[in-house]
């Protein structure tokens, strides 16, 4: 702590628990915006990815609103929210946005889902075949006129869903940036800032998760796919770097007077994560590496390697995003004489270990709905037990 | 073929019907309870309270921060303050130092507090007393997810903490720094804890015709209390005659209360 | 579609579920109204209304404390409640028993410490030379401060660095006698120095002003002169004057 806080600025309130909060919103906005480009879209090199991101997205929407109930000082009346909101706020919102979008979600993967699921329900036996039966809603017609009509769902679900996804993480980013009490807050960018770099942690996370998967399953990437993630990826990405120096530039040029504290605040005091991981390594050095790999002709593994650590180093961005913006913003004194320190707990519930886990747990749903509902739709293979449970079944 | 636009609409129907149905026999169940008044003769229309601080006259005795926290309960620590006292020191080469030391509760006179800029080259010193500036435009209000916090007829900004969820969005959108978080003890006014509170201008005191704890023990006459509508009131005739302004009143908050004693860099 | 119409039941029976259902189940008393909480604001503010006060307001102590609070009144400390430094009363009205208070120096070194901080016209004494180490209400009494203590003066410092310059007019200073009358009404003339100038005025024929006198020249020039310095002041010197006799 340097210079003058107000005596009640000793704690920091909004801590690492709401750091992974639009973290996790984010990715799941990315990852839906990837199934929806080829389910809306029509962008057909996306295929192999489609329905994998869907059930990403579900699975880290599943858990979205796990770090926000923790973090209440009064969890048990979270309901709160739902109940008697107060609707000048945004963040009355949240409850309403994330079920909405969350049915939206649940409906879109049983669409795209169905015939597989009724397959497996006439496929297997005892307990699985309960759970697939129930999850078939006990219906297990699949004729051409009901796939027909299931697409067509699909499309108009993907297509609303990509708003709703837009809401889902631009409201978290007006929750900043309506607040005119702190001026690293308070830009009207911030919506839109969230929602870009949102999109693009997304697509980084598939990258990242389709490379893995294919290497877990032993399957070779698609080339195709990977370029396209990798395009859509710089696409998003510039024009992230793009608003998130625009945000800076226009602080720095009008000089206003909170201009003196945010200039410390970037250069000193979060100046190694905004400026060294947000921007260098988290935005500037992967769109370098991923126009080298298109610009010159870079083959076989190394081409995969290199969009592999680069999309690495924009989801690390990214995360360094979220904690300048929540952390970096309650750094500065609403004095506008000093700066507080923050560094998380290890132990305890707003600590690394809690929030470690709460980071994994979407990843423990993932497992699971790719153990019940594998996305893949590779071409019929000879069946190859792995070691872990993902198993391609024969079609 | 489709789901027959009969078969849809008889669906619909019966969802819709159904939860009308369901959901209003809630006013038959409940039967709403009349809203109590505030007891005795206090009618809360008939009162609009302000406050002026005197940065011309406080001494930083720090006894206003040592009778809030006696008389509302407030945490001892010097991270729970409902009101607090800085102190300015500005410089020969206009530099500005601003303390305050446990919020001003032990007041200034003790070492090492008073010798702190005992080797500077001081020009001009004093010190200002902050507390809630019960806004006419609270961001605090608009911002709470379950309007737990709202402004009264008679311009108090309250927190319901029976119902406050403790997101502290409130806390993040007060400029001033007058919100904090009750932590987990068991003596607090209302019983509460782990919810958000904040100066109530001792509502407690001024419905009883009393004034804030604050206000009854300065000795220097730098707080003062009065009805906004009464133009006999101490603050009335303050406005009247001298020259006050607001903390940061480019945000558009409209703060209750007004100092005198106007310095550049007081925020 | 009899997959739709599932799915289309299965939808209506969760938002029954999420947005009917709560509203009729009984509630537990921490959600007890319903509705908008800022229609709760009569009886929210009503239970914040109710909180017991601790400090009771000094104008209850007279009630049992008549000479201490007549004498109380009397003085300079009339405008520091007794509350200030005896503490809320509230508990001391029910039980009666007697509020503790420790009449340490740092105690009235809280409001009366020099301190540059402090606005200049309220009454400071430097902690680390007045008095030593004694308390202070060795010679002060708490309720009536200046009891038995020296005149306060009635004029600032400004312009007035020597006090005997007026008040010792017999010792080696310019007047001999008492400095004389003004020869002119003051109608009119309510700023001296415009006429008489400073001492660095030489063009006029008027008598100027000495240098450090420009203070209330009437204070002086009126009949009968100033008070000299009474006996037992022998010795002193202006630099102690306002030790004692402390600014109005």
């Amino acid at each position: 702590m340097t210079g003058f806080l107000f005596p009640n600025e000793g704690i920091i309130e909004w801590d690492l628990l709401i750091v992974i909060y639009p973290f996790i919103t984010g990715l799941v906005a990315g990852a839906f915006i990837v199934s929806s480009l080829y389910h809306v879209f029509g962008i057909t090199s996306l295929k192999p990815v489609a329905r994998f991101s869907l059930i990403t997205a579900l699975s880290f929407l599943l858990i979205t609103p796990l770090p926000l109930a923790i973090h209440l000082g009064r969890p048990e009346r979270a309901l709160e929210m739902f109940l008697t909101p107060n609707l000048n706020s945004a963040m009355s919102a949240f409850g309403y946005i994330w079920f909405v979008y969350l049915l939206i979600v649940l409906a879109e993967v049983w669409f795209v889902f169905r015939p597989d699921i009724v397959k497996y329900a006439g496929s297997s036996e005892g307990l699985k075949k309960t759970i697939y039966s129930a999850l078939a809603l006990g219906v297990f017609e699949i004729s051409e006129e009901a796939q027909a009509i299931d697409k067509k769902i699909v499309k108009s679900l993907a297509f609303i869903g990509i708003p709703t996804a837009f809401l889902l993480h631009g409201y978290v980013g007006f929750i900043f940036g309506a607040v005119k009490a702190n001026p690293w807050w308070s830009t009207p960018l911030m919506p839109i800032i969230f929602i870009m770099s949102a999109t693009v942690s997304g697509i980084a996370l598939l990258l990242v998760s389709y490379v893995i998967m294919s290497k877990i399953r032993n399957k070779p990437v698609d080339q195709a796919c990977l370029r396209s993630l990798s395009l859509w990826l710089m696409g998003f990405l510039t024009v992230n770097v793009v608003l998130e120096g625009l945000e800076v530039f226009s602080m720095f040029y009008e000089a206003e007077e909170s201009w003196a504290m945010i200039s410390q605040l970037i250069t000193q005091k979060i100046g190694i994560s905004y400026i060294g991981i947000q921007f260098v390594s988290g935005a500037i050095v992967p769109l370098l590496v991923l126009g080298v790999v298109e610009a010159i002709g870079v083959t076989g593994p190394a081409k995969t390697v290199l969009r592999f650590m680069a999309s690495v180093m924009v989801i690390v961005g990214v995360f360094a995003m979220r904690w300048n913006v929540v952390i970096g913003g309650q750094l500065i004194s609403k004095s506008l004489r000093g700066f507080s320190s923050y560094v998380p707990p290890i132990l305890g519930i707003n600590g690394v270990i809690v929030s470690a886990v709460i980071m994994s747990l979407p990843f423990v749903i993932l497992a699971v709905l790719l153990y019940l509902i594998p996305p893949w739709q590779d071409e019929p293979q000879a069946v190859r037990r792995e070691p872990l449970s993902f198993r391609t079944r024969p079609r | 073929m489709k789901i027959s636009r009969r078969d849809f609409i008889k669906l619909g129907a019966k969802g819709l019907v159904g939860g009308i149905m369901v959901s209003s026999l809630q006013s038959l169940v409940r039967g709403f309870a009349a809203p109590e008044k505030i007891s005795g003769t206090y009618d809360w229309e008939k009162h609009y309270w302000g406050f002026v601080c005197d940065n011309e006259r406080c001494i930083g005795c720090g006894k206003c921060v040592v009778a809030c926290k006696l008389e509302n309960k407030v945490p001892w620590e010097p991270e729970y303050n409902r009101t607090w006292v800085e102190r300015y020191v500005i410089t020969e080469d206009d530099k500005v130092f601003v303390d305050s030391p446990n919020g001003g509760r032990d007041g200034f006179a003790m070492e090492p507090i008073s010798t702190k800029y005992d080797a500077l080259n001081i020009r001009k010193s004093f010190f200002v007393p902050k507390l809630c500036n019960q806004c006419d435009n609270p961001p605090c209000v608009t911002v709470c997810p379950v309007g737990a916090t709202y402004k009264t007829r008679d311009g108090i900004v309250l927190v319901d903490q029976e119902h406050c969820i403790g997101c502290r969005y409130c806390i993040q959108a007060c400029p001033y720094g007058a919100r904090y978080i009750l932590p987990d003890t068991s003596n607090t006014v209302l019983g509460q804890a782990n919810v958000v509170d904040k100066c109530t201008w001792c509502y407690h005191r001024i419905t009883k015709g009393l004034l804030p704890a604050c206000v009854e023990v300065c000795p220097a006459k730098a707080r003062v209390f009065g009805d906004l509508d009464d133009p006999a009131s101490p603050v009335r005739k303050i406005l009247a005659e001298k020259h006050v302004y607001g903390l940061k009143p480019e945000l558009g908050t409209e703060p209750k209360v007004y100092y005198i004693g106007f310095e550049k860099g007081v925020y | 579609m009899p997959h739709l119409k599932r799915a289309l039941a299965l939808l209506l029976l969760v938002l029954v579920f999420v947005f009917v259902v709560p509203r009729v189940m009984p509630t537990p008393a921490s959600l007890a109204a319903f509705g908008f909480h800022t229609r709760n604001a009569e009886q929210n503010a009503q239970k914040w209304a109710s909180v017991p006060v601790s400090f009771v307001s000094t104008s209850v102590c007279v009630d049992c404390h008549k000479s201490k609070f007549t004498l109380w009144q009397s003085g300079n400390h009339k405008v520091v409640s007794c509350e200030n430094c005896h503490g809320p009363a509230a508990a001391h009205l029910k039980t009666g028993a007697p509020e503790v208070l420790n009449p340490s120096r740092d105690l009235c070194g809280t409001c009366h410490a020099r301190l540059v901080s402090r606005p200049a016209d309220f009454p400071q004494v430097d902690m680390k030379t007045m008095g030593g180490d004694a308390e202070c209400i060795t010679c002060h009494d708490p309720h009536e401060p200046r009891a038995g203590m020296p005149p306060q003066l009635p004029h600032t410092m400004e312009g007035r660095a020597n006090c005997q310059t007026c008040h010792n007019p017999l010792a080696h200073e310019p007047f001999e006698a008492p400095p004389p009358q003004a020869p002119h009404s003051m109608e009119g003339r309510s700023d001296c120095l415009s006429c008489h100038g400073s001492s660095e005025f030489r063009g006029s024929s008027l008598p100027h002003v000495p240098a450090g006198m420009e203070g209330n020249c009437l204070l002086c020039h009126t009949a009968g002169g100033v008070k000299p310095l009474p006996a037992d002041h022998a010795g002193r010197t202006s630099s102690t004057c306002v030790n004692c006799h402390r600014l109005n």
